[in-house]
């Protein structure tokens, strides 16, 4: 019970306040304005690297300097929060920035992956599908309408982190990398916190996008190539915010107020849902 | 006193029928997994059942040298993915995981004799380095080991820290130390359906 409390606190709890207080120094302290990418980009980024540096604590979790695959992300997150804090602006930039996301992505996926053939195709090729999927989900979630981008996106994002801890343990996979998906749920949540708190504009709020897809996505992969054979649906997860755009337009675009934050809620839930299910029920056998 | 000698004899015995010794060709035996067990035992802190956990590799080759009636060096090289367990399922790939032995990351594990003290009586002393989970780390262990004209038999039974190889995972529910019990004379031999 009391290591259980240690695990949520220090997992949880703790990277939950860093980002929260992360995101109001930025925004009380360095008085940066409510359309600041940075302060939520910060917030999850280097939110990851102290709430992962904290659970450092716990014996065995892990280590800063990196002797395996996943040790990366904690950095993979100081990266995501550099890039997410950059503003693209006009054509050329936003151009500019997809290069740039691109190239970020390809390191984090060149960290994170084993070596050898992955998933039936050659390291390289597998790396460079990888990048482009990642950028392709950054780009449909930046271009959200700014309605689907409010204070809501963040609890969406840190829906995505909590279904990806209870599935990495519905399948049996790894105990250690649910716990750094806990991590990440502590993270958005504090990074929610700190939207509604702050009354941050869409525009800042976007700045968390980076850091959701680098880690969210970096981990889901380290969790499907980490078994044998892959736990492919985990490759999905990371892409379930994309289901609000279906509040985009219909029926579904006239709800306001808490309606319509259910309903944005809803849409992503459902899908977790099913893929929690799937990983699930086609996990092997406990004994 | 008595009784407890004449059990020993008699797993002594046990032991010697069921090892099959391997023929020497040229000084030299090669190991696999037709004559040779390399398995281990792991338990929880507190109770958890089924305890305590057996397993044990599949794949792996290696080679034993003697001179005459003396083992001289052995190696071995494992194939780290062909990790099985006696209850299979979710601890098996528990096991391969980020959590352990992260077999994809380090899909090999290696031995490497470097110092081998024979006594008279059988027993010996094996130094070597131990290459796991991507970190190399000597180790020392006894062994019973008989060199004879069939060929070789080597039976040992001993713990490791594995957490000396970077294995930290839950120390405090999953026992530090690891039993490994290999046997060159015997046959790896899987659980139904692995």
């Amino acid at each position: 019970m009391i290591e259980l409390a240690v695990r949520v606190g220090l997992g949880i709890l703790a990277p939950a306040a860093v980002a929260l207080a992360l995101a109001l120094l930025l925004h009380r302290g360095v008085k940066a304005a409510a359309t600041d990418r940075y302060i939520l980009a910060t917030a999850g980024g280097v939110g990851f690297f102290f709430g992962y540096a904290l659970m450092l604590l716990v014996p065995g979790f892990g280590q800063l300097m990196p002797a395996s695959r996943w040790q990366w992300l904690p950095y993979i997150g100081l990266m995501s929060a550099v890039v997410g804090s950059l503003r693209p602006r006009g054509k050329l930039l936003w151009g500019l920035w997809c290069v740039l996301f691109a190239a970020a992505a390809l390191l984090s996926c060149e960290k994170l992956a084993p070596r050898g053939e992955m998933l039936g195709l050659p390291r390289l090729a597998s790396l460079a599908i990888l990048a482009a999927l990642m950028l392709s989900l950054t780009l449909l979630l930046e271009i959200l309408p700014a309605r689907l981008c409010g204070a809501t996106l963040p609890a969406v994002l840190a829906l995505v982190a909590a279904a990806l801890m209870v599935t990495l343990l519905a399948a049996a996979v790894s105990a250690r990398l649910a716990q750094l998906a806990g991590i990440l749920f502590g993270v958005f949540a504090g990074c929610w916190l700190a939207a509604l708190w702050c009354r941050l504009l869409p525009e800042a709020i976007c700045g968390l996008i980076p850091p959701f897809v680098l880690l969210i996505s970096g981990l889901a992969y380290v969790g499907c190539v980490d078994q044998d054979p892959p736990v492919l649906i985990l490759l999905l997860l990371p892409a379930a915010p994309l289901a609000v755009w279906a509040a985009a337009a219909g029926p579904l675009a006239k709800l306001t107020g808490r309606a319509a934050i259910i309903c944005q809620l809803a849409l992503v839930a459902i899908p977790l849902a099913i893929i929690a299910a799937v990983a699930f029920f086609t996990a092997p056998p406990a004994w | 006193m008595k009784r407890l000698l004449s059990l020993v004899a008699v797993l002594a015995i046990a032991y010697s029928a069921t090892a099959e010794p391997v023929p020497v060709a040229g000084g030299k035996v090669a190991l696999s997994p037709n004559n040779t067990k390399i398995n281990f035992v792991g338990t929880h802190a507190a109770p958890k059942k089924p305890d305590p956990r057996t397993g044990g590799f599949g794949k792996f080759k290696g080679e034993a040298v003697v001179d005459g009636k003396a083992l001289k060096s052995v190696s071995v090289d494992i194939e780290t993915e062909s990790l099985w367990t006696e209850i299979g399922g979710r601890l098996t790939n528990h096991l391969k995981s980020a959590d352990f032995l992260e077999v994809r990351e380090h899909p090999t594990a290696k031995f490497v004799s470097t110092r081998i003290e024979s006594a008279a009586d059988g027993k010996a002393k094996i130094t070597g380095n131990l290459t796991l989970h991507g970190q190399t780390k000597e180790v020392s262990f006894p062994a019973t080991v008989a060199v004879t004209d069939k060929g070789l038999t080597l039976a040992s039974e001993f713990k490791i820290d594995r957490t000396n190889w970077g294995i930290n995972y839950e120390p405090n529910q999953v026992v530090k130390e690891v039993t490994l019990k290999i046997a060159i004379g015997e046959k790896t031999q899987l659980p139904a359906g692995q």
